[in-house]
């Protein structure tokens, strides 16, 4: 699992790629917390070449959001494949977001 | 009441009514002439004893003894009219007479021939009138003939309301001979005085009489009325059973709701069969039977509430209730057992228990898992099945129960019953009894295995027994035959990894790979993959407590049907299927964290069946294989 951050115009995007697996949840846990401090800023998770998430991922995007959202900052999602699409929409969890 | 017994009690009370008013007037008109003969023969005691009458007496004979010469020549003569002006003159002078009789002495030829003059009142007026009774017969006339003058007997004038004597004599020709009979009739004042009294009282006795049956009539009014009233009274009892009996009829189609009554219930499944039946002994009852599949589970259950009826009916309602949502979270049947007989045990003012037998049969391994609550014993296999009794539910709360286990043959059935069928009774009261329903158990099988024809021959059985006798407790049996699944396995593969989350791709791995063999979408490898993932790692995070090393073991089997993947873990008993479902329709800030996992196996995966046996949890996700 590989993740990219980069910063524009008022924007955080963060690029995820590969399988964000239970195994890779943890390492990801780290490298997002540098969203958190997000005031001022919206976000963007680019999922273009993400290919696979589980519970611990999603747990992540749930967590993100909690912390954003009352700060004032939209959280976008974008590329999302048809399959991982699906589990976004069996959990709920394309409610919670809004997408690109 | 109906219109003709209305109308035949009212034609009795009419009659009823008729007799007394005839039967009152028929004692008033005798008490009438009664009493006027006793005043007669007063009247008659008194005459002899009375100075004045005695004068009187002479006064009227010395008049008539006048008079009598001057008549003799005038009838001789046939100068009828100054006879009457003789006697026009008596009257006016003599107050004392009230009347005179002229009559012919009655000849050969029976012919009478009389008048009779009297003052019709106080006034000086006298009428003439022709005697028209037979005077032959009274004494004033006969007994006057052959003499010189009679005083008759105090008697009632026909003509006037008075008691008088009359003093007759002969009228003679120049022979000697009687040609007529002159009588003057004296009233006895004083008597007559005493009988108008009466009559007067008389007249006054009729006051009470007629209040007396005024009363009478009101009080058959009354009678009237309240029958009336009676007859609307059972009218109205008589409609009130009506909407007694249609509730009655609409609680039991509500009660005959409450079962499962669609037989086969799993056509599809090729592992069960079932068939039921219950009869009520009145229109509700306390019996019942339930069952249904969860998570490759039979949960079934048969029982008996104390009672019949209505209250029994309500009681059953409700535990039906508590059984179905208790047996959504827990499997074992001894938890379900404890946790209704503490609820039930709790609000139970009228002491009802149920008797109940309740087992969770594993269907892909048969193992029957049950818990009898004071109920009688299965027959499986031509035997009861060996129970521990325990007690019934909501008898004493708090109370263990204890569990049993029984792996179940392929092709063995199943028969649940209540007491309504070992003690059903004939005339002679015999109960049909356990022995003769362990045959026809046996009897049934060895012709046909189906559930429907033992329950079918049960029931034969049991009403040739009974005979014509009226059913006195409900009639319930439940038949399950079970068959264990055979399935060829083309794929067999294992995998064992320690409790450590990092270890999840090697898991992936191992997963795609089967799927790749099964020749799986990608579509099916990711849900797969997902499940299984979500399932482990649950083991991994949750079995062992913390700071112990364990394992978890991943077995998968698979045919052309379906792929079968078995989690096994020997740490702390935990059934993830009993987790509450997720709420996924909750906005960002009321999500939990917890239970994605969970549904996301449910979710791709198309069963999930938890069991603990031998110290290990055992987690066994299926999912259908489409070509």
């Amino acid at each position: 699992m590989k993740t990219t951050f980069k910063e524009e115009n008022q924007t955080y995007v963060m690029s995820f790629e590969g399988r964000l697996d239970t195994a890779a949840s943890s390492q990801v846990e780290k490298e997002m917390q540098v969203l958190y401090n997000c005031e001022g800023h919206d976000i963007v998770l680019d999922c273009n070449q993400l290919t696979y998430i589980s519970s611990s991922g999603l747990r992540l995007f749930l967590g993100l959001i909690k912390n954003c959202r009352p700060k004032g900052s939209h959280v976008y999602l974008t590329g999302l494949n048809d399959d991982l699409r699906q589990v976004f929409d069996e959990t709920g969890f394309t409610t919670l977001f809004e997408l690109l | 009441m109906n219109k003709s017994d209305k109308l035949s009690s009212i034609v009795v009370l009419v009659i009823a009514a008729l007799l007394l008013e005839l039967t009152t007037a028929v004692q008033y008109l005798s008490t009438r002439s009664s009493i006027t003969s006793q005043v007669t023969e007063m009247a008659q005691r008194d005459l002899s004893e009375t100075n004045h009458t005695a004068q009187l007496k002479e006064e009227v004979e010395n008049v008539i003894a006048q008079a009598l010469p001057d008549i003799e020549r005038l009838t001789a003569r046939g100068d009828v009219d100054s006879v009457n002006l003789i006697i026009y003159n008596l009257l006016s002078h003599h107050s004392q007479i009230v009347g005179i009789d002229y009559v012919d002495v009655v000849g050969e030829d029976g012919e009478r021939n009389g008048i009779f003059i009297f003052k019709e009142n106080e006034e000086d007026e006298y009428t003439k009138q022709t005697i028209d009774f037979d005077y032959t017969q009274r004494s004033w006339y006969y007994k006057a003939i052959d003499s010189d003058g009679f005083w008759s007997e105090p008697y009632m004038s026909n003509y006037k309301v008075i008691l008088m004597c009359t003093f007759s004599r002969a009228v003679r020709d120049a022979q000697g001979n009687s040609v007529a009979i002159l009588g003057a009739d004296i009233p006895l004042r004083e008597l007559s005085a005493l009988a108008t009294q009466l009559y007067d009282n008389q007249h006054r006795g009729l006051i009470p009489i007629i209040l007396l049956h005024v009363l009478g009539l009101m009080l058959l009014g009354f009678i009237i009325y309240r029958s009336i009233n009676n007859a609307k009274r059972l009218q109205a009892i008589g409609a009130e059973k009506e909407r007694i009996a249609n509730e009655l009829t609409i609680a039991s189609n509500i009660q005959q709701a409450m079962l499962p009554k669609i037989f086969p219930p799993f056509p599809e499944r090729k592992d069960i069969d079932i068939y039921a039946e219950l009869t009520p002994a009145r229109e509700v009852g306390g019996d019942y039977y339930d069952f249904f599949i969860r998570n490759e589970k039979l949960f079934f259950c048969i029982g008996d509430v104390s009672g019949k009826g209505v209250p029994a009916a309500l009681v059953m309602a409700v535990a039906r209730s508590v059984f179905r949502m208790l047996s959504e979270h827990e499997s074992a049947p001894e938890r379900i057992l404890s946790q209704m007989n503490d609820s039930m045990a709790r609000d139970n003012d009228y002491n009802m228990f149920i008797t109940l037998f309740i087992g969770v049969l594993d269907l892909p391994t048969g193992r029957l898992r049950y818990c009898n609550a004071g109920h009688k014993a299965p027959l499986i296999d031509g035997e009861m099945l060996p129970i521990i009794p325990n007690l019934p539910v909501g008898a004493l709360g708090e109370f263990k129960f204890a569990v049993q286990e029984k792996m179940i043959d392929s092709g063995s059935t199943l028969f649940l019953y209540t007491d309504g069928l070992t003690e059903a009774e004939n005339a002679i009261n015999e109960q049909f009894g356990e022995g003769r329903m362990l045959k026809t158990y046996t009897e049934a099988l060895a012709t046909d295995p189906a559930p429907k024809h033992l329950i079918d021959q049960m029931t034969d059985a049991v009403h040739e027994f009974v005979g014509p006798t009226t059913q006195s407790d409900d009639l319930t049996m439940l038949a399950i035959r079970y068959f264990h699944p055979q399935v060829e396995e083309n794929l067999k593969r294992s995998l064992t990894l320690p409790c450590d989350t990092s270890q999840t791709p090697r898991l992936s791995e191992w997963v795609e790979e089967i799927c790749e063999t099964l020749e799986l979408s990608p579509s099916a490898t990711m849900q797969t993959n997902l499940a299984i993932e979500e399932a482990v790692v649950n083991v991994m995070n949750y079995a062992y407590p913390k700071g112990s090393q364990g394992e978890v073991e991943i077995k998968a089997v698979a045919n052309d049907k379906r792929v079968k993947f078995k989690i096994i873990d020997s740490g702390q008993p935990f059934d993830p299927t009993t987790r509450g479902e997720v709420d996924t329709t909750l906005s960002a800030e009321d999500r939990t964290i917890g239970g994605l996992g969970i549904h996301l196996i449910r979710s791709y995966m198309d069963t999930i069946n938890y069991e603990r046996v031998d110290g290990k949890n055992i987690l066994t996700l299926r999912k259908n294989i489409k070509h």
